[in-house]
């Protein structure tokens, strides 16, 4: 199931919420894992099972941790058996995303390299299934740590693994975040309409500003190859980079506001990535959860940048190509997480310095032209196509212009506007100042009511977002689900 | 904030979303609309492996969406998202000015290898019937009304398709209606004198009148004038195709007229007789354009009782339906057939009939992606 569906609004989300509100304390965990796996099995009826093994196998492997760690014997031998748990984890987690996600990627490379036949899986990738297998891994490996306690409560363990919010989606989720509130939370009135209003911003996001510009991009990409132009290929290209950015943080926003209506804090995700005036500034902000993951359990592992400027690039290099491979089991997502990698070595190197004498419109003009770029890397998974795309967007061939691209131009120009303002803290800013503006007025009415003011007009915000995209959903449109390669 | 007003917005929001999600179950189900022009999903049965499989899902979510309480209205609340987002489409149309919509057919909706095709399956029936066989390709009403596409939108290439049916065309008269089209389309497009519909993807009475003049002009055939057919306004609440594409609040219905001075006929469509080529229970339905011989049949025969005494064979779309009756003075036996539905040989009902005249009639972009036309050589 997505949020951004009707089935999920109107049917799972009351039902859930609503026995959720009413239960127990001590069968809160039951229910939210019990609906996350209804969730799951929506969409995924068959690998809800691969799910529940991944849950019981790291469950097991959290306690076999913990037992080495208490059980009397010899430090040594003490050592090389929690070892050995956590091998066997990390290897199991990583086996099931390979033999799912990776292998017929990797044979048909094979195949095609060597022009042999080996035979293939033909496996569907289950939604999600990198989301939650880092989940997991991050718990046992900070059991090994010894940072977090082995989880004694299959239940709740259940419940963190499935937890339907962040499940298909992200953000990613480190147990000891949420280890606390796992056993107990309390949700405030304040609270709950908060994070009301944080889903259907997110819902919003996804609904009325992704899906919109997405349609561009799915017309100029259907176009590529034939009749598109210079103009018109920076014009997808574009599209795309406002699509992806508002689906994901809508998404990571609606993740979040559920989170904090069932008492957990879930950790952002992103932080205006588009006002970024550098590489390294938009990695700091863009998908933050998934950065800070590689950066903790493979960067600083690997040595991160205490043994030396080569070991520093080398460890880099191998976490963008991870970055890049975990975004789907495709060679652009190599080639676009180690473009990530030279542009960063290079920031690291001197960039960084030469870039911060510039004029600030030019440090954002050099930082969104690359990850225009990149985004057209991350976009064409086909070599040939992505070549040709890439082709026209430098005028190597196709017109400068056509009559399609200026319709194209005028017609999203003013979505474009919207959405670029939107992209950054502008609205927030603008909205803070109307309010003290608004305050010093010193008005009667506002200096009583202005908080009952506030939520009401907030309030009615979030209904008439809901309105319309319950009216974008009905009536069909473009409505696609960007992550299945994830 | 006060608990209060905080639970009021929290329970509201749970209140309406609950409404909605609980209304396609209490609900009598639809199976149709009228509105969209289609049939509507129904909540499926619930069976293993349709679950296990996914299907029961995919279809649970799909009627879900079509038994939604107020579902026209939220899609109108979506085209006016749309529009005030800036956009000029939803559902496949452009918002075209004055009110018109127009389909969106670009070039990459058009099969150019299947238009070719097409051209070739009429040609040989052009050669086996030599001078009387014509072909009319109507242009869509964006080809016609370029002006009323929202500006610079991309439209499939017109001019190009008329040149190459010219090229491949030479047994067979390719009839140009799109100059006389384009003659009436310059004069002032409100009301009578409207050549297309607004709502709908066809053309109005006037629109199907300028194609006939041209026929009989370039086929040196008698004509009548406009007057002489005392078209009469029949409805004024017309919301065709198109607005079933956008569902747009602010839609203008179309006035849809009928040509009165027509001689009597009998009329039978599929083997069953009709009371004659207007069928009055259309106008109370939502596609009155079906008012012309209550729609589609794979084969319909008319028999007037006028002057004249030409047979006459027309192959043809739905753009015939309102066409046809201008030529019944001049011809007492007509026989249309529709070949997305016609399953007999062509060729036989000719050599049977021994017509006049044969007339091929399609829209430019329905005829470039059928894929019927081989009957033509059968």
């Amino acid at each position: 199931m997505v949020f951004s569906s009707l089935v999920f609004l109107c049917a799972f989300f009351p039902v859930v919420v609503g026995i959720y509100a009413i239960c127990p304390l001590k069968y809160k965990n039951f229910w939210l894992m019990l609906s996350s796996f209804f969730f799951y099995a929506w969409g995924e009826p068959v690998y809800v099972f691969i799910m529940i093994f991944s849950t019981v196998f790291d469950y097991i492997n959290g306690r076999l941790l913990e037992y080495f760690d208490l059980k009397e014997m010899e430090a040594v031998s003490k050592e090389n058996c929690r070892k050995a748990v956590l091998f066997i984890s990390v290897f199991g987690n990583l086996a099931i995303l390979f033999v799912f996600k990776y292998f017929d990627f990797l044979i048909t490379s094979w195949n095609q390299a060597t022009s042999s036949e080996l035979g293939l899986l033909h496996l569907a990738l289950p939604i999600g299934i990198s989301f939650y297998t880092f989940q997991t891994m991050s718990y046992t490996i900070d059991v090994y740590k010894k940072e977090v306690k082995a989880q004694h409560n299959l239940i709740a363990f259940g419940m963190y693994v499935s937890m339907f919010p962040q499940l298909i989606a992200g953000p990613i989720v480190r147990y000891r975040l949420v280890e606390s509130e796992m056993r107990n939370r309390t949700v405030t009135v304040e609270q709950w309409v908060h994070g009301m209003r944080r889903f259907l911003i997110g819902l919003g996001k996804k609904v009325l500003f992704a899906n919109q510009i997405g349609a561009l991009w799915d017309d100029i990409s259907g176009t590529a190859g034939s009749g598109l132009s210079m103009a018109g290929a920076w014009i997808g290209a574009i599209a795309f980079t406002f699509q992806i950015y508002f689906d994901f943080s809508g998404y990571s926003d609606m993740a979040i506001g559920l989170g904090e209506m069932f008492g957990f804090h879930f950790p952002e995700n992103f932080l205006h990535p588009y006002e970024a005036e550098s590489i390294t500034e938009f990695w700091r902000k863009w998908h933050i959860t998934l950065s800070g993951w590689f950066r903790d359990y493979v960067y600083i592992p690997l040595g991160g940048n205490r043994s030396g400027i080569i070991r520093q690039i080398f460890n880099l290099f191998i976490v963008w190509f991870l970055t890049g491979f975990w975004h789907g089991a495709s060679w652009n997502f190599v080639l676009w997480g180690l473009y990530y990698f030279v542009l960063l070595v290079l920031e690291k190197l001197f960039l960084l310095k030469e870039t911060e004498r510039w004029r600030r419109l030019f440090r954002h003009l050099y930082a969104k032209f690359f990850i225009i770029v990149g985004w057209t890397i991350f976009a064409n998974e086909d070599f040939s196509q992505l070549e040709s795309y890439l082709k026209t967007m430098f005028g190597v061939n196709g017109e400068l212009f056509n009559s399609e691209a200026v319709y194209q131009f005028r017609t999203y120009l003013p979505l474009m506007v919207i959405l670029a303002l939107a992209s950054t803290r502008i609205p927030g800013f603008l909205y803070n100042k109307g309010k003290d503006l608004l305050k010093k007025s010193g008005w009667k009415f506002i200096l009583e009511h202005g908080e009952k003011l506030e939520n009401g007009v907030c309030g009615a915000a979030t209904v008439v977002i809901l309105v319309l995209s319950l009216g974008m959903l009905i009536s069909g449109s473009y409505n696609p689900f960007l992550y299945f390669r994830f | 904030m006060s608990k209060k007003s905080g639970i009021f917005y929290i329970v509201l929001i749970f209140g309406v979303l609950a409404f909605f999600g609980l209304f396609p179950f209490l609900a009598q189900e639809k199976t149709y609309s009228e509105n969209e022009n289609r049939y509507l999903d129904t909540i499926p049965k619930l069976t293993k492996d349709e679950v296990l499989s996914g299907k029961f899902q995919k279809k649970f979510e799909s009627a879900f969406s079509d038994q939604f309480a107020f579902r026209d209205r939220f899609m109108e609340i979506s085209t006016e998202t749309k529009k005030i987002l800036g956009l000029k489409e939803a559902g496949g149309a452009y918002f075209g000015k004055n009110n018109y919509y127009f389909a969106k057919t670009r070039n990459q909706e058009i099969d150019q290898k299947q238009y070719l095709k097409n051209l070739r399956f009429v040609e040989y029936l052009g050669s086996r019937n030599k001078d009387k066989t014509s072909l009319i390709l109507v242009p869509s009403p964006a080809v016609v009304l370029k002006d009323k596409l929202p500006s610079c939108a991309p439209y499939y290439d017109a001019k190009a398709m008329y040149k190459e049916e010219a090229s491949i065309l030479k047994e067979t008269k390719d009839v140009d209606v799109y100059t006389q089209l384009s003659e009436y389309g310059k004069q002032e497009n409100t009301g009578k004198n409207q050549i297309y519909f607004k709502t709908d993807h066809h053309w109005t009475l006037l629109g199907a009148y300028a194609a006939y003049e041209a026929y009989c002009i370039q086929t040196k055939q008698n004509v009548h004038t406009y007057g002489y057919f005392s078209a009469k306004k029949v409805s004024d609440s017309f919301y065709g195709t198109m607005y079933s594409k956008v569902l747009d609040p602010f839609a203008k219905p179309d006035d849809l007229y009928a040509a009165v001075n027509v001689p009597q006929a009998e009329v039978i469509c599929d083997g069953e007789a009709k009371k004659g080529i207007y069928d009055v229970e259309m106008l109370l339905k939502k596609d009155k354009y079906a008012y012309f011989f209550g729609g589609n049949y794979a084969k319909t025969e008319i028999k007037s009782h006028s002057s004249g005494s030409g047979k006459m064979l027309v192959i043809k779309d739905s753009f015939a339906n309102s066409f046809v009756p201008f030529l019944m003075e001049d011809y007492n036996d007509i026989t249309m057939i529709d070949l997305r539905y016609y399953r007999s040989s062509v060729n036989k009902l000719i050599s049977e009939k021994n017509f006049d005249r044969i007339l091929i009639l399609y829209e430019m972009s329905n005829f470039a992606n059928d894929i019927n036309l081989y009957k033509l050589v059968h």
